[in-house]
């Protein structure tokens, strides 16, 4: 293979591995979004499902153990933030905001009372499943771009697609979104937008916790920041995916090869690697731009 | 149907400080091998001597500053969560104007020219913001935070690379000299006469709220838009306005943090200061002369964290959960009832 | 031995808080099953809220309620729905993005046959397509189910919201100004459907204005005035003519105040021309051809019940809708449908003074004092060079408040007002500040006392007198003979009738051209 085909296969490949995360919690935050709360909180969930999602595999030693503690973590803090929504009736952006830096305060005390450091905590897990037999990786470039994955990264496909299915095919899927299009006639056919939006938030918190875990996972670490505006961006690529599943999952793509591309050129080229860190944030700002909504 | 309980203003900031303050002391009792002192540390240290007392007072000046330009931005219904990176590239921008001044300068001169482009510079981000949405429609809170994210990795390189100083060890532009600093108050602390800015500043946006057709144009804005249709006022207009107006006084807190206590951008310069700016907006109640209190509550959270990390090995981060919690509690508007609403 | 009725509403009151106002005081109901019972009154007299109290929308604040007979406090949608009652709102609950099917069986949707993609609460899409054409069919309407209603036209939307009802198993459905929003031959189509149901043994309560379309379809009608039940009916048994006398009240109206200004000599003012606009909530039409010319010192009335244009003219007039076709001249001055902002600027400039009927959302903002609110449309009189003069402003206030006899302090907050407060707030603004060439007022007394009504009639009556042109939009009719020179109706967003306000105009005739049975 030539040098610029093995480029394109890392790039390639690391763009399936970078979007994980963001999919995962743009899909929960699609059912926020659906139900009519924009959350701006997925940054925070985020957080702390890869917190506690690594502290629970590290303790464990268990990657699956991991993923519930990340997102049984994550939902309770959606869950807590709904308490303050739609019961105590607070504002949706102030609470999101509070989420966000609760996730950072309580990620950081406990990393500092657990591991004694507020720097990285590098776990020792046993190597991530992967999904697709070996003999499928040697395939030319299909096999090191699409079929060398791990598990949580097939997973990640999967849950778009699960998230399609409820979204368009179940009784709760349709709830959800009427209660955003039209909460008052929800509430006139007699049922409750309020269980509807915390649902929601329940599905959100669910979406957040698993792609943090898999950020912490992608690199066998916690560091405060790790999330580093990924919530975001998975935000902005349901904006940009219009509310569909599979548009979403595009918008994600778009933002990971961002990424993607951004660890790649820090490495081998002459501009300056903190410049090109703003790189998936610029390509996501414009897309919000150019997808804009008035005029 | 009013089985609800309405919390009014002061109740919702007498509930926040309350909670906050009995969770510090909460997570003191878990945390420290000596609560008794530890608990001093964090309630009393901050006022026990002139050089704690003005390092205290000078952390809350930037707070002021800057949680004045979000309750600005909030009257006309607007959030900035750029702070971060306005501050920060303002500070930037401040700290390398006032390092390539000529030296013979006359230090007021300084003074204002960092000053005016600190504020500039954070004022053109922030209303970059409020363009977008007048323009676009894209959300302001999203599209302010993406910006200053964008903003903070640029500031970050500059720093590190063209500005760094080559003779320090830490990632920091080089120090201005010390006569180009402000001068302090209460030395051997931080606290300089910036304090006397921040509290002039939010006399005249009292004054400019309460007595001029600006303020009563912004304040109709972000009551009812409907209404400030119906009285003629150009709305959006308005929504940029603000957010540069927010975006300018997180501007001007960096600049003063540059030619004050810090004399230097250090790397990670913003620190936070961002989303604290928003607590005091939000426990100042959209009152101006309420910023006061709230930034003197806030620093006090962040100086009394510091003071017990130092001695009892709670980090300071403390702070964000206290913050988080005193804003669950402001914005808060009822509180339900313990027992179950009539079916 | 009588039937057990199928609804029977006794002694139904219901205020509404901040305003005060009485929507129901008192009002009866009974409703035999089997039937097609109509409820018919002027806007306000509280037809809609007693419908509302049946669909468990509102809880009244007294009053009993028997269904078939069982006496039921119904508290909720939901509860009003297990006792199979269901309402058809004028503004549809329609979700637009979903399909037509899915609106139907909204919450009952069937669930797969397959029991894995059953336990996982999967809908089979084609079985609940294929119900719903079941259902369409049963009953004669024509759904196509997939569709999603957004696109659909406003009477298949108004098929979707029954069939949803009728979905739900409802006995006793509710139809709140179904026709507002129809063509002559739709309504045709809907009163079909109705009779069928009606053969198929449901109740049907039809909220209108209509009263050809009572006379046509009702069994019995039920006229309610003022919050309070007047009476009901067999349509058999009374005609049109004393129907609209038992809605407009007394059955002749003397003749009110002194419009004998017949100054059409004054210059002309305002000119409209063809005037057309979308509905203010949806695509279909507002208003359509609408032109008229106002002169000084001219008052001409604008009247129609509800949903029949006046809401847009009011929108399109105060440079909040932009027409879709037509002209301005205002002063000699053209202004066409593209360049409404140079009109607005008219507005903005005070030389048209415009009192917005929507009091709560537009003309005030109620969390600021009173003072605030007062000063906000004059702020080059109390902002000279930019700064306030609050001793003027704190002055004009109070001598407004005394004036219009408002029971507020120039401090106090406003959403802490009555309604009627709040509108004498409003209109004492408007009426302080240098006079204006052309005022348009849009239901100046809705909700005033008689006092204050009479108060602010003298008042239009002066502003008339001194040369300005006043613009009237009312529903209330006897406002509109009480001040017009000249008085329009309007009926389906269309002028139905241009009069001069002599001696032969009354309450009745102009009620015929109301409810369309009339025109010119």
């Amino acid at each position: 293979m030539s040098d610029i085909t093995t480029v394109l296969v890392d790039i390639l490949k690391y763009t399936i591995v970078a979007a994980t995360p963001l999919l995962f919690a743009s899909i929960g935050g699609l059912f926020s979004e659906l139900s009519g709360m924009l959350n701006i909180a997925l940054e925070g969930l985020m957080g702390i499902g890869a917190f506690f999602g690594m502290a629970a595999a590290g303790l464990s030693h268990n990657v699956f153990i991991g993923v519930l503690a990340a997102i049984a973590s994550a939902v309770a803090a959606s869950l807590l933030m709904g308490v303050v929504i739609l019961r105590f009736k607070a504002n949706l952006f102030i609470a999101g905001l509070a989420i966000n830096l609760l996730a950072g305060g309580i990620t950081t005390v406990l990393s500092q009372w657990w591991y004694h450091t507020k720097a990285v905590v590098a776990f020792s897990l046993p190597d991530p499943l992967n999904a697709f037999p070996a003999a499928l990786a040697q395939i030319p470039f299909i096999g090191p771009v699409l079929l060398s994955h791990s598990v949580l990264t097939v997973s990640a496909w999967l849950w778009t697609l699960g998230a399609a299915l409820i979204i368009n095919n179940t009784r709760h899927g349709i709830r959800i979104r009427a209660t955003g299009m039209h909460a008052q006639a929800v509430l006139a056919l007699g049922y409750s937008p309020d269980r509807a939006r915390m649902a929601a938030l329940v599905w959100s918190g669910i979406g957040s916790g698993l792609g943090g875990f898999a950020l912490g996972l992608s690199i066998s670490a916690f560091v405060p920041n790790i999330v580093s505006g990924r919530g975001w961006i998975a935000l902005v690529a349901i904006y940009l995916g219009r509310k569909k599943p599979l548009w979403i999952a595009a918008s994600c793509l778009l933002f990971a090869f961002a990424e993607s591309l951004s660890n790649y050129i820090q490495g081998f080229s002459s501009i300056p690697p903190l410049i090109v860190l703003a790189l998936p944030y610029a390509v996501t700002l414009v897309s919000l731009i150019v997808a804009g909504n008035k005029k | 149907m009013e089985a609800e309980r309405e919390l009014r203003g002061p109740a919702r900031v007498v509930l926040a400080v309350g909670v906050s303050i009995a969770l510090a002391a909460g997570v003191l009792a878990l945390f420290s091998q000596d609560f008794g002192s530890a608990l001093a540390q964090f309630f009393l240290e901050p006022f026990s001597n002139r050089y704690f007392l003005g390092n205290y007072l000078a952390d809350a000046v930037p707070l002021m500053i800057a949680g004045l330009g979000v309750l600005i931005a909030f009257r006309s219904k607007n959030f900035n969560l750029g702070g971060e990176g306005q501050l920060y590239a303002s500070a930037l921008a401040a700290g390398v104007l006032a390092l390539r001044l000529p030296a013979g300068i006359d230090p007021l001169t300084l003074w204002c020219w960092t000053a005016l482009v600190g504020t500039l510079t954070g004022a053109a981000i922030g209303a970059l913001s409020g363009l977008l949405k007048a323009f676009r429609g894209v959300s302001e809170m999203i599209s302010s935070f993406l910006i200053s994210a964008i903003v903070i990795n640029i500031s970050d390189f500059l720093i590190t690379g063209p500005f760094q100083d080559p003779a320090s060890n830490f990632q920091t532009t080089r120090q201005i000299t010390r006569q180009f600093l402000l001068p302090r108050i209460l030395a051997p602390s931080k606290l300089d006469i910036s304090i006397g800015l921040a509290l002039a500043l939010i006399l005249v946006f009292m004054v400019v709220a309460k007595r001029t057709r600006i303020g009563f144009e912004l304040k109709i804005c972000g009551e009812n838009e409907e209404f400030a249709r119906y009285c003629g006022i150009p709305v959006a207009a308005y929504q940029i306005a603000a957010m540069a107006v927010s975006g300018g006084l997180y501007g001007l807190a960096g600049a003063l943090l540059v030619i004050g206590p810090q004399g230097r951008v250090i790397r990670g310069f913003s620190s936070g200061l961002g989303w604290s700016a928003i607590s005091v907006a939000l426990l100042a109640q959209g009152s101006e002369a309420g910023v006061v209190p709230a930034a003197l509550f806030i620093a006090f959270l962040g100086t009394g964290s510091d003071h017990v990390m130092i001695g009892s090995g709670v980090p300071s981060e403390i702070i964000s959960i206290l913050q988080a919690v005193a804003m669950f509690f402001i914005t808060a508007r009822s509180l339900p009832r313990l027992r179950r609403r009539r079916p | 031995m009588l039937p057990m009725p199928a609804v029977r509403m006794r002694g139904i009151s219901k205020r509404y808080l901040p305003s005060g106002i009485h929507a129901n005081d008192g009002a009866e109901l009974v409703v035999e099953r089997g039937s097609i019972h109509a409820v018919v009154g002027e806007n306000g007299a509280g037809k809609t809220t007693l419908m509302k109290i049946l669909a468990g929308l509102e809880l009244p604040d007294s009053g009993d309620i028997e269904i078939d007979g069982k006496p039921v406090r119904i508290s909720s949608p939901a509860h009003a729905r297990r006792l199979g009652i269901g309402m058809v709102h004028q503004h549809f609950l329609m979700f637009d993005e979903l399909s037509a099917a899915e609106n139907i069986f909204f919450g009952l949707e069937p669930k797969s046959r397959s029991h894995i993609l059953r336990m996982l609460g999967i809908i089979d899409s084609a079985s609940l397509n294929e119900q719903t054409k079941v259902l369409a069919q049963a009953y004669g309407f024509a759904v196509e189910p997939s569709a999603p209603v957004g696109s659909l036209s406003i009477s298949s939307r108004q098929q979707v919201e029954i069939l949803r009802q009728l979905a739900a198993k409802v006995r006793i459905l509710i139809l709140d100004e179904p026709t507002s929003v129809l063509t002559k031959q739709e309504t045709e189509t809907l009163f079909g459907k109705l009779a069928e149901l009606r053969r198929m043994g449901r109740t049907i309560l039809l909220v209108t204005h209509k009263i050809d379309e009572v006379m046509q379809i009702a069994d019995r009608v039920t006229v309610m005035r003022g919050g309070k039940t007047i009476g009901t009916y067999d349509t058999a048994s009374i005609s049109a003519n004393e129907l609209a006398c038992l809605i407009m009240g007394a059955t002749s109206y003397e003749e009110g105040g002194p419009h004998t200004k017949t100054s059409t000599t004054g210059a002309l003012v305002l000119s409209v021309q063809d005037l057309c606009s979308r509905h203010r909530h949806h695509g279909g039409t507002g208003l359509s051809g609408l032109a008229f010319d106002i002169h000084e010192g001219e008052v001409l009335g604008i009247c129609a019940l509800s949903s029949n244009g006046l809401d847009e003219l009011e929108d399109v007039l105060a440079g909040f809708l932009t027409p879709s076709a037509g002209t301005f001249v205002f002063r000699g001055h053209r202004f066409d449908a593209r360049g409404s902002h140079e009109y607005r600027r008219l507005l903005k400039e005070g030389k048209i003074a415009y009192l917005p009927s929507d009091r709560v959302r537009r003309a005030v903002a109620l969390s600021l004092p009173v003072v605030d609110n007062f000063i906000a449309l004059d702020r080059r009189i109390y902002f000279p060079r930019g700064w306030i003069r609050s001793t003027l402003a704190q002055r004009a206030t109070q001598e407004a408040i005394r004036a219009f006899d408002i029971s507020a302090r120039a401090e106090q907050a406003t959403v802490e007002l009555s309604g009627g407060n709040i509108q004498k707030l409003a209109l004492a603004r408007l009426f302080s500040k240098k006079r204006a060439e052309l005022f348009i007022l849009c239901e100046p007394t809705w909700g005033l006392d008689i006092r204050s009504t009479e108060q602010v009639y003298n008042r239009i009556q002066n502003i008339s007198d001194a040369g300005s042109a006043v613009l009237l939009l009312s529903s209330d009719v006897d406002e509109i003979l009480r001040l017009s020179y000249r008085i329009m109706v309007l009926y389906r967003g269309k002028p139905v009738a241009d009069l001069i306000n002599s001696g032969y105009l009354n309450r009745t005739l102009i009620g015929e051209y109301l409810l369309g049975i009339r025109s010119t």
